[in-house]
């Protein structure tokens, strides 16, 4: 590659890196100052590149813009630095009239040159466009050194990376300089625009978009291994080159030296992009153990929490105040530096994968107590039923009060067992199409009813039943006038039970359907329980509600 | 009279109703575990057994199903306590005659035992090895109405 196309290499990456760079600006820098006129900036130093090798009038206009890429690195630095607008219009102003000045009274012409064929050099108008380019820089600079000075943390970071990348934009803007100042040489600082362009951005998005990290990191590998591969091609040029094969020893020499330095390389881009983002895979193994330990929700956050303050704080870097490690979605924490974000985002996943475990053993753990007290309720069932199976033997001679007697306290234990019995044994509905007016017990002249002819839901009949059953029971215990109520609603039907009765202390309300919480005289405190298990396993609901005229109400839900 | 065999794990309740049957004109042989229900079985050849299903050694329902099939030339009706829909279907497919829940009226007890004990409960017994499903659902609306009343 001779020297005139790495120019126009360099300057066509330029133009390309201008542009997409603009675009990933605008698209992801949202929220950063100064993001939109950056952008802008990129484009026209993309453009200004193309002028360079164009030579012609559209080449001549395309540098004349010079002042106006000087006028929006005011805007941006401005922006950055939390400026008034005032330094903006001055600077656009100065701009434009220089940009407009430089392109009627002409910028300047293209001169042969050694090296590149020709290049382009600002005369009068263009030198005087030039000129005010480089004040409105200085300008620039002075914003952001002054930013750079009064910000802080990230922000700080921030201001100065983009600071060091301006640094390589003045080195390589120098090259134009050797026409006018008459030096005859090959103007190589020109060759390191494209970078200047690609780390300004960098600079901008490093702590907005983490994605740019992990091309941050790439190419910070390549270029270590591109720099060691010309290295090695620079040592050995020319060493035993008479011997056939030499270069393709070379060759194999710099390749697997390439690869051999691979893991390496790639460990050393990390820590660079990434200062206090190690992780190893001890530190990954104890993590996942702590977490492990975990026996609940809070108890997991507080480790994660411990697990970051720990690891950031032993890797030099205590920036990561604000951090819940619950987040999944790190990426918005504008407040921390890529290693510690990487950090968290790693725990954040093991977070994650500790909540699903947790999960998982809490359901295990509930569906054995269920098990346990199913098993539990059968026992006791079994257990009460035979000594009371030879107390109704052993009345059997006896007067007919005392049957009588015997056995409605028989009923009243049986009861207790068979609702103990469905309370605690799991079991399955079997949903089917049901007329609820079918479903409904027998009532009697106490009880109203306000149901839609005809209406039907998705319901186990005999749960349904058994639910309508207990309620209505309950509402017969606590008041003289019952009313069913039921409607259908775009997402299922409501069916609401409602009593006249004193109505529902205060203080059990939140507590209505646990078992024993709430009984009737005859009641077994366990109705409301079954009741919402029913619902449950329907997949619906029961609750208290309000109904004008009625001091009770039970709604049931059922879904569609 | 009648010979019934009555094969229940709880001693008291076994001499209550043992007294209880014979009080009604029957005579009745009792046995405390599945073994020796088999035995005495074998010995008295009674023309009904009323067998509980949960015994010891194994306590299982299964267990005491695994009998009813065993006495079922003769009318066996299952007592138990645990009243389950599905456990009425499962010991009426294995033969029995009929399936009473603990605990259990002696009226009931008694009104069971005697239907069983007529001649035409061994008819139906045959009948019922025939047609089983028609019988089975006959048990279960039986037992639905039971737990309804």
């Amino acid at each position: 590659m001779d020297a005139s196309t790495a120019l126009m290499a360099a300057m066509g990456l330029c133009a390309l890196a201008g542009a997409g760079l603009a675009i990933l600006l605008w698209r992801h820098g949202g929220g950063i100052a100064g993001t939109r006129p950056l952008a802008a900036f990129l484009l026209l130093v993309g453009g200004w590149s193309v002028g360079l090798l164009i030579p012609g009038r559209l080449g001549a206009v395309l540098m004349a813009l010079a002042p106006l890429g000087g006028a929006l690195f005011v805007h941006f630095s401005a922006l950055m630095a939390g400026l008034g607008r005032s330094v903006v219009r001055w600077a656009y102003g100065v701009g434009a009239v220089a940009a407009l000045a430089a392109i009627v009274g002409g910028t300047g012409s293209f001169v042969p040159w050694p090296g590149t064929g020709t290049l382009f050099r600002y005369e009068g108008a263009g030198l005087a466009a030039s000129a005010t380019t480089a004040v409105l820089a200085v300008a620039g600079h002075l914003l952001l050194l002054r930013a750079w000075r009064t910000a802080s943390g990230v922000r700080r970071h921030q201001v100065g990376l983009v600071l060091l990348s301006s640094g390589l934009g003045l080195l390589s803007v120098s090259g134009l300089a050797f026409p006018v100042l008459g030096i005859d040489t090959y103007p190589w600082p020109l060759l390191v625009l494209p970078l200047y362009l690609a780390v300004l951005a960098y600079g901008v998005l490093r702590y907005r978009l983490m994605a740019v990290n992990r091309w941050a990191v790439r190419a910070v590998c390549w270029g270590l291994l591109i720099a060691l591969a010309a290295l090695v091609s620079a040592l050995t040029a020319g060493f035993a080159a008479e011997r056939v094969g030499a270069p393709f020893i070379w060759t194999a020499v710099a390749l697997l030296s390439g690869l051999g330095l691979a893991g390496p390389v790639r460990r050393l881009a990390d820590r660079i992009v990434y200062p206090g983002g190690d992780v190893t895979a001890a530190d990954l193994a104890r993590w996942r153990q702590e977490l492990g330990e975990a026996t609940d929700e809070t108890a997991l956050t507080t480790t994660a929490a411990r697990l970051l303050h720990q690891h950031v704080a032993l890797t030099g870097d205590a920036a990561v105040a604000e951090f819940d490690p619950g987040e999944q979605d790190v990426s918005d924490l504008v407040h921390a530096p890529p290693g510690p974000r990487r950090v968290a985002e790693v725990l954040a996943e093991l977070v994650a994968q500790a909540r699903a475990d947790l999960i998982k053993r809490r359901a295990f753990v509930e569906r054995q107590r269920l098990a346990e007290l199913g098993a539990l309720a059968a026992t006791v069932a079994h257990d009460l039923r035979n000594p009371m199976n030879v107390i109704a033997m052993a009345v059997a001679d006896a007067t007919p009060e005392t049957r009588g007697e015997v056995r409605i306290q028989l009923g009243r234990m049986d009861a207790l067992v068979r609702d103990l019995l469905d309370y605690a044994k799991p079991w399955r509905v079997d949903p089917a199409e049901t007329v609820l007016v079918d479903a409904l017990p027998q009532t009697d002249g106490s009880v109203t009813t306000d149901i839609p002819p005809g209406l039907s839901l998705r319901a186990d009949n005999a749960r349904l039943r058994q639910a309508l059953v207990n309620l209505l029971d309950n509402a017969r215990a606590a008041g003289d006038r019952i009313l069913v109520a039921a409607e259908r609603h775009p997402d299922g039907v409501v069916i609401d039970i409602c009593d006249d009765g004193p109505g529902i202390p205060a203080d059990i309300r939140t507590s209505l359907f646990q078992p024993f919480v709430s009984r009737s005289q005859d009641g077994t405190g366990l109705g409301l329980a079954i009741v919402a298990k029913v619902m449950a396993a329907h997949g619906g609901s029961v609750s208290l509600a309000e109904r004008p005229g009625w001091s009770t109400c039970f709604r049931l839900r059922f879904p569609v | 009279m009648s010979k019934i065999l009555l094969v229940d794990d709880e001693p008291a309740f076994l001499r209550l109703a043992a007294a209880w049957l014979e009080k009604q004109g029957h005579t009745v042989a009792t046995a405390a575990d599945g073994a020796q229900a088999r035995d005495l079985f074998q010995q008295e050849r009674p023309d009904l057994v009323l067998l509980d299903l949960v015994m010891p050694p194994e306590r299982t329902p299964e267990a005491g199903l695994a009998l009813v099939p065993i006495f079922a030339t003769v009318p066996v009706v299952v007592l138990t306590a645990h009243a389950e829909h599905e456990l009425a279907l499962r010991a009426v497919a294995a033969g029995a005659w009929d399936f009473l829940a603990k605990p259990v009226e002696p009226e009931t007890f008694c009104a069971s035992s005697s239907a069983g004990l007529w001649p035409s409960a061994r008819w139906s017994r045959r009948w019922q090895l025939c047609v089983q499903p028609a019988y089975r659902t006959m048990a279960s609306s039986a037992l639905a109405l039971r737990s309804s009343a």
